[in-house]
């Protein structure tokens, strides 16, 4: 596997207090480092899960509780409230739940990561969250494609999202002169571009997938967002009579409130400068070299405990694709670790502040918005 | 323990069971729980649980099992139980021994309190009372007491224990429920035998002479089950004695057999569908579906994205990822990296 875009460190970017690690190349390892590198995670893998226990059940039912308590708060306050503070309050509540609801449980439970625990409500495979996206294909695109494939351009559909261009090895078109546009609107609209996702329309708009293949992929997300939508927008509304507009702004608010939230995050996951692209790989992946793999092409956020729950602990983006199907709540934990082992064999450990990151992700999209030519014009002139 | 429940009603037990739960622990829409409302200590190593269950508890015959499950250290494990009460009794209960090692046990003597709350499954099991219930000889060893328990509690209940004889074997005089013996002394005139050490054919010729005429109940360790078994056929009786086995439900048949596991077919039979296959030799129980026509569903096949992850009715396979054994019923596994080591049973779901 050979990594891609290191000709991006070489385009001439402003300093900045975020990439003095993201800028540096990582060491190239020989067969038995990989292989020695890789041994290294498992074994920190193996500490963790061997511990798995009370306290890991006790932590996502915690959480699930107060995602429902915030739940039923929120709704409350929006329904029976007048003023304008009960509803700020009431949408800040609802908002919460949802990120908590989306992020901390319900993307940790569906990667199977309290599986162990044998609880059937619990079970990766047969858990559903208040998302348009439809459980049945998130866990395609995103466990499977997604992290098999970590940014192999091609074969992880994550890479832009099939609507922006983040790295120079994806084709540029006119379209992509927009992306900051786009990208704004992806952020407001985040839950529908990631339900949208798994549907592959841009295949069936180039004429490389059937309308009847699309049908069949938009049945789950057509059933799903049918239910979500009439909740949100038209039965609690209805049931908050006159408060109905109230109500309907309310649960409007809250959902793009989650998904601003949650674009900002997962943004800064794999698209800050330094994070790596790959082509596909010529042979079989060793689990060392998926594992290189998952660390250079993922990047971390900085923050306190409430900040990595909030974020479902996908500020520990590199944990997360290293460990995906362990308790994400355990990352913090596991990321001394990981850092110790990535010096040890001298590779970049992507992290910065949220701030920074985000400012590097706004950077890229602003910068891949040019074809490659005026690109090059571009920084000549500068 | 899953019981076919309509998958509307499981939808609405997932949204408002949370909240019926934050008022009380044991109500459910769907589920069967049971708060523990008393605990007794019958002899060493030997627990009653007297149990108060939702209204999703049916009731049990005598001599029936119920599974059982509880949380030990984060993890759900499920047990069958047999009950020691008579049936219709409005507290059910369960009389556990505290199993060497054993998780499920081990959690219920020291660390199950009043008040905690456990979940049930139906009960089940053909160790019941048949049509002929007068000249009845019941016999248990060790904690082969609880359904003989039941039983005799049931007769009791019904005036018909009179002309019922009960032996039970304790390992020793500390192993013996004595409040157990005088609550049966105090129920019936009839014979009541407790007795220390090894239960032989001889020993039965002699507490209970007539025990060819009887039909006859036993259950208890395995060694003494087979042995007195075997007096039974020898005198061509086989078919007045009834039996209850507590054998580990997976015949773990190639260690036991001391082949390789590489080299052995297991039969693995799908749950959906009824159906048996053997499955040859191969690294990944995946890859041996596939071998024999199957086409579970699956994604990156090295155990990352969990979409091949199918129940485990019976069985014992080996994650090879993680090196863990898995040998209890219904537990789920990746089908991507587990290796079987014995005969399975399998639920693939419905995306097979």
């Amino acid at each position: 596997m050979k990594p891609m875009n290191q000709s991006t460190a070489m385009i001439p970017t402003k300093p900045s207090f975020a990439t003095d690690t993201a800028t540096r190349a990582p060491r190239r390892l020989s067969r038995d480092e990989i292989a020695a590198f890789g041994a290294e995670l498992d074994a920190v893998r193996a500490t963790v899960v061997a511990d798995l226990g009370d306290r890991d059940l006790a932590h996502i039912r915690r959480m699930q509780k107060l995602a429902r308590r915030l739940e039923a708060t929120g709704r409350v306050l929006l329904h029976v409230g007048l003023d304008p503070v009960s509803f700020v309050g009431g949408v800040g509540a609802l908002s919460v739940a949802k990120i908590l609801n989306n992020m901390e449980v319900g993307h940790n439970i569906m990667h199977g990561q309290y599986d162990w625990t044998g609880e059937p409500d619990l079970a990766g495979n047969r858990f559903d969250w208040d998302n348009v996206c439809a459980a049945i294909d998130w866990r395609h695109s995103h466990n499977y494609e997604h992290h098999t494939y970590t940014n192999i351009v091609g074969k992880d559909r994550d890479v832009g999202y099939a609507l922006l261009r983040i790295a120079p090895e994806q084709p540029w078109n006119p379209t992509h002169l927009v992306q900051p546009v786009s990208a704004l609107w992806l952020a407001l609209t985040f839950q529908w571009g990631v339900a949208l996702h798994d549907l592959r329309i841009e295949e069936t708009l180039q004429g490389t997938q059937p309308l009847r293949t699309l049908a069949t992929r938009a049945k789950p997300f057509l059933r799903k967002a049918a239910g979500r939508v009439a909740k949100d927008y038209l039965l609690f509304p209805a049931l908050a009579l006159w408060n109905a507009p109230r109500v309907f702004a309310g649960n409007l608010l809250a959902n793009v409130a989650r998904n601003l939230w949650t674009f900002a995050v997962i943004f800064c996951g794999h698209f800050p400068e330094g994070v790596q692209t790959f082509q596909v790989p010529e042979g079989p992946e060793t689990r060392g070299d998926w594992y290189l793999r998952q660390l250079n092409g993922s990047a971390n956020i900085e923050g306190g405990r409430l900040f990595h729950v909030m974020t479902g602990h996908l500020s520990h983006q590199i944990e997360h694709h290293l460990f995906p199907d362990v308790p994400a709540a355990r990352y913090p934990e596991m990321a001394t670790h990981v850092r110790a082992i990535c010096a040890k064999y001298g590779q970049v450990y992507n992290t910065g502040t949220f701030g920074a990151q985000l400012a590097s992700v706004a950077r890229k999209i602003l910068r891949y918005a040019l074809p490659p030519t005026a690109q090059l014009e571009a920084v000549a002139s500068s | 323990m899953h019981q076919a429940i309509e998958p509307r009603l499981a939808r609405l037990a997932h949204t408002l069971d949370p909240w019926l739960q934050e008022l009380d622990e044991t109500w459910s829409l769907a589920e069967t729980r049971a708060r523990i409302v008393a605990i007794r200590d019958e002899a060493e190593d030997l627990r009653t649980f007297v149990l108060a269950p939702n209204r999703h508890w049916r009731g049990h015959r005598a001599g029936q099992f119920v599974p059982v499950s509880v949380i030990v250290d984060g993890v759900r494990v499920e047990r069958c139980y047999s009950l020691s009460s008579a049936p219709g009794a409005r507290f059910p209960t369960i009389t556990v021994r505290r199993v060497p090692g054993g998780r499920a046990s081990g959690w219920l003597h020291d660390r199950a309190t009043i008040g905690d709350v456990v979940r049930l499954g139906r009960a089940s099991g053909a160790f019941v009372l048949g049509e002929e219930t007068r000249q009845l000889l019941l016999v248990s060893g060790g904690s082969g007491i609880t359904p003989c328990l039941s039983i005799a509690r049931d007769l009791a209940r019904r005036g018909e224990l009179n002309n019922v004889v009960f032996v039970h074997a304790a390992r020793s005089g500390a192993a013996t429920p004595h409040a157990i013996r005088e609550e049966l002394e105090g129920l019936t005139s009839a014979g009541i035998h407790f007795t220390v050490g090894p239960l032989t054919a001889e020993r039965i010729d002699a507490l209970v002479p007539d025990w060819a005429t009887r039909q006859t109940m036993l259950c208890g360790p395995l060694p003494m089950m087979d042995a007195l078994a075997d007096h039974w056929h020898a005198h061509g009786l086989s078919d007045r004695l009834v039996t209850e086995r507590f054998a580990p439900p997976a015949p773990l048949n190639r260690e036991r057999a001391g082949h390789s596991s590489e080299s052995t077919s297991v039969k693995v039979t799908l749950t959906r569908g009824a159906r048996s296959l053997m499955l040859a030799p191969a690294p990944t129980l995946l890859e041996a579906l596939e071998a024999a026509g199957e086409r579970p569903t699956y994604g990156c096949r090295q155990g990352i994205c969990n979409t091949c992850r199918c129940r485990k009715a019976s069985g014992l396979v080996e994650d090879l990822v993680t090196g863990r054994r898995s040998d209890a019923a219904n537990e789920d596994i990746r089908l991507c990296t587990s290796r079987a080591l014995s005969d399975l049973e399998l639920d693939l779901g419905e995306n097979r």
